[in-house]
């Protein structure tokens, strides 16, 4: 039984697909010239290996990343375009009422439908420019902002457009720790996809720079220098203007002026009035984060790396954290469970690990003060 | 234990008898044919390691040292083992069914000694390429769940010195397994908080800076103390896991933040995932959906998927030594040298299109070169500078240890100096390897 095996297995290897490969004389050299191959490969490497660390070093910047050297397959990642797919009947309902905000003709957030009369919750500082909403069937409106919530950085637009399909937002507390939160956008899947990360809590408001130096000479708030790179110098500040007031609040004093400035955030906009040789100027800046001359801090730059942060991401009175990969630009719009149910509206994307959301009862809360406002 | 043994010998029975059929002269080639083959029968190795455990010990703590080094042993012989025999086992299809079909019935049995059981049909759906619809999506939320009431209040702060990291607590006496650059060196004083509220002290053991890990030994460790089994095994390519650790610092409104991604690469001393990670996640563990610790945070690379870990298995092979309060590893040259920014130690602006130096730090080298405030800087090796900016961009071209002649005016007067450029350590480290992560509170 088992001679006749071995024959059979032989047997094979003579009838080659070309008759010139019959002969034994031919299969060996062959075995040989693919070990040979290996060998010729690998004894390089593992020269390469054994050589100084030095020339490693000088390599180092031509030489792939250790993961670029094995292909990762786009189904393996967890955000990736397979694992999204499982998620289009899950938001299926929310893609409805959801719109992509424009702002002279790019994409600048997303946000939700909350009012069949055409009222959309989107994120606010996104929206310097001519606004444009564009809905889940491709019909684009105008807009026009009729509340603004500063603290939650939210915006409340109207379009002019009638029996819409609308969210439906329930007052629930958001859901587990662990559970599966997709942001919905344009497409039938997801934009992105992560996990609760932390419950709703504050999140802390940091100081936003404007970039002026002032003369500390008087105690008026007079402008001595505009540093470059900054808000100021992009708002067009110059030298020797007075400060008369930040967002309608008078600032008599250096000291008034920084605390107004030190209370907002990075990514908020702030309205200036100004006195240039005797006129009276309204000057629209944007506060900008770390101060533009200094280097970024190991904390700045770990979080920049790999994913772009949104301007306005610190001092949230109340929002939960998950861990989805999302773009500054698709902010603003729903966040649902695995129940299809909204459970809150992305805020911004704050770090590496981190993007936070408001909760949905939060929000109808929101929506109803902006509302009435 | 009696139904393991037996199973064994079984299953050695079955692998000979597969072997003996065949002339084994023949597989030589085979070894170079299926190498190609190795991530088919991985899995198989690791199932082998589950055994061993459950042979070895009940619930996978890691405290006693003898027991790690038998299991270390054991999977070590066994991997041995199974480089030899793979290609032959992988040839004998039918055998390799059959141990799979013995492995399964044994892993249900195993499933019982973990802290958290792993349903079948979860399991089916994390094997999976991918998860399909809604109803298996659910079934890894349940396990996530699970597996994060276990795994956060374990995940600790750690304070050492001046840096803050993460730790993860894996056994009742206190054991607290964490990233080498996040102690630095053994003995030193650590406060660990817990996400309770509670601060508990402890005291460095000894750290492998070779893969960047650590131990902290909680003094006076209290009786509810909540800790998690460690997985003496490789994680697989393609496993969900799940992180916790205490990004940018322990805040003291915020639980640690929980993270779910899936493997995406593995080598001896690091695996990488998509769990997303940051400064001060350092020693924080990467959690099977079994509950137990398989790796501890150590650094981040310029993309979102670069998040690496330093496995555990490789953790245990130095465990005593760790535990011995042993530091090796890592020299201070190669850190030194991969991460210097030239500096040279002035302040100043523009002024008048000139460049004027406002303040000389101490004993730096322009400080050194006999630089004072107020100097102006005409030129540097020859070329003018009109602007501090040009300045710094002259010193950003060089390399510590370089030197560059300044010209210089000084009250009327033009003096030349000869400045040796220093090196400080990079906020922004340059290598080959994953950026290290904060060491520094954030």
């Amino acid at each position: 039984m088992r001679v006749v095996k071995i024959l059979k297995h032989d047997e094979t290897k003579k009838r080659g697909v070309l008759p010139v490969f019959r002969s034994r004389c031919f299969v060996v050299p062959l075995w040989f010239v693919s070990w040979i191959v290996l060998v010729a490969i690998s004894v390089p490497i593992a020269a390469q290996e054994t050589g100084p660390l030095r020339e490693w070093e000088k390599l180092a910047d031509s030489r792939p990343f250790p993961t670029e050297r094995i292909t990762i397959p786009k189904w393996r990642l967890t955000s990736g375009p397979h694992v999204r797919s499982a998620f289009r009947d899950v938001i299926a309902e929310t893609r409805r009422a959801t719109v992509r905000v424009r702002t002279d003709g790019r994409d600048t957030a997303l946000g939700g439908i909350v009012g069949a009369d055409g009222l959309i919750l989107t994120k606010a500082s996104r929206l310097p420019g001519a606004i444009t909403c564009r809905l889940a069937d491709q019909r684009e409106f105008q807009a026009k902002i009729v509340g603004v919530d500063r603290d939650y950085d939210l915006a409340l637009l109207k379009i002019d457009a009638r029996q819409l399909p609308i969210l439906t937002l329930k007052k629930l507390s958001p859901p587990d720790v662990g559970a599966w939160l997709a942001t919905v956008g344009m497409k039938r899947g997801p934009e992105a996809v992560g996990v609760m990360s932390v419950g709703p809590r504050e999140i802390w408001h940091r100081s936003g720079t404007l970039g002026v130096g002032l003369d500390d000479q008087t105690s008026r708030p007079i402008i001595v220098r505009v540093f470059p790179h900054t808000g100021a110098e992009e708002a067009g500040l110059q030298r020797d203007d007075l400060v008369l007031s930040v967002n309608n609040q008078p600032t008599p004093t250096r000291e008034e002026f920084v605390r107004r400035v030190r209370e907002h955030s990075p990514g908020d906009p702030l309205k200036l009035q100004v006195r240039r040789n005797g006129e009276t100027l309204d000057i629209a800046a944007m506060l900008k984060g770390r101060r533009p001359w200094r280097l970024p801090t190991r904390e700045e730059f770990q979080n920049q790396l790999g994913s772009v942060l949104s301007q306005r991401r610190f001092g949230f009175p109340s929002a939960f954290q998950h861990d989805t990969v999302i773009k500054p630009s698709d902010c603003g719009g729903p966040v649902v469970d695995l129940d299809g149910q909204v459970v809150g509206f992305n805020l911004a994307r704050a770090g590496r690990t981190e993007t936070y959301a408001v909760p949905a009862d939060v929000a109808v809360g929101l929506i109803e003060s902006m509302k009435a406002h | 234990m009696p139904e393991i043994v037996v199973f064994q010998a079984l299953l050695g029975a079955l692998m000979l008898a597969g072997l003996l059929e065949d002339n084994i002269r023949t597989y030589r080639w085979q070894v170079h044919l299926y190498s190609s083959a190795f991530f088919e029968w991985n899995w198989l190795l690791r199932d082998w390691q589950v055994a061993y455990r459950a042979v070895a010990g009940k619930n996978g703590t890691q405290s006693d040292p003898e027991l790690v080094a038998v299991r270390r042993d054991c999977c070590f012989g066994m991997r041995a083992l199974l480089s030899v025999l793979a290609p032959m086992i992988y040839r004998r299809m039918r055998v390799l069914f059959l141990c799979a079909i013995g492995i399964c019935s044994m892993n249900a049995w195993v499933c019982a000694a973990d802290p958290i059981v792993l349903p079948a049909q979860v399991e089916k759906v994390v094997e999976q390429r991918y998860p399909r619809n809604v109803e298996q999506l659910r079934l890894i939320q349940q396990q996530v769940q699970q597996v994060a009431k276990l795994a956060r209040p374990a995940t600790v702060g750690v304070l050492v010195g001046q840096g803050a990291g993460s730790g993860v607590i894996v056994s009742a006496d206190g054991l607290v397994l964490t990233a080498g650059h996040v102690i630095g060196k053994a003995n030193r004083r650590a406060t660990l908080l817990l996400p309770d509220g509670r601060r508990l002290r402890g005291r460095t053991l000894g750290a492998n800076h070779e893969i960047d890990a650590g131990m902290v030994q909680i003094e006076n460790p209290p009786a509810d103390l909540p800790f998690l089994p460690i997985a003496p095994m490789l994680p697989k390519i393609g496993e969900w896991v799940v992180t916790t650790g205490q990004p940018g610092g322990t805040l003291d409104d915020r639980a640690p933040p929980l993270r779910l991604g899936r493997v995406l690469g593995v080598d001896d001393d690091w695996v990488c995932t998509d769990c997303t990670l940051v400064g001060g996640d350092s020693g924080g563990p990467l959690v099977n959906l079994r509950g137990e610790v398989m790796a501890v945070h150590s650094s981040i690379g310029p993309d979102i998927v670069y998040n690496f870990h330093v496995p555990v298995v490789e953790i245990q092979k130095g465990w005593q030594r760790l535990l011995a309060g042993e530091v090796w590893g890592g020299s201070d040259e190669t850190l030194v040298s991969t991460t210097m920014r030239p500096i040279i130690g002035v302040a100043g602006r523009e002024e008048n299109g000139q460049c004027l130096i406002s303040h000389v730090f101490p004993s730096l080298p322009a400080d050194e070169a006999g630089m004072r405030s107020g100097d102006v800087v005409q030129s540097v090796d020859g070329d003018n500078v009109t602007s501090f900016d040009e300045l710094s961009a002259k010193v950003l071209e060089k390399q510590p240890g370089q030197t560059m002649r300044l010209q210089i005016g000084r009250s009327g007067a033009t003096i030349e100096v000869d400045v040796v450029i220093a090196g400080i350590r990079r906020p922004v480290p340059r290598g080959d390897r994953a950026e290290s992560e904060s060491r520094e509170r954030p």
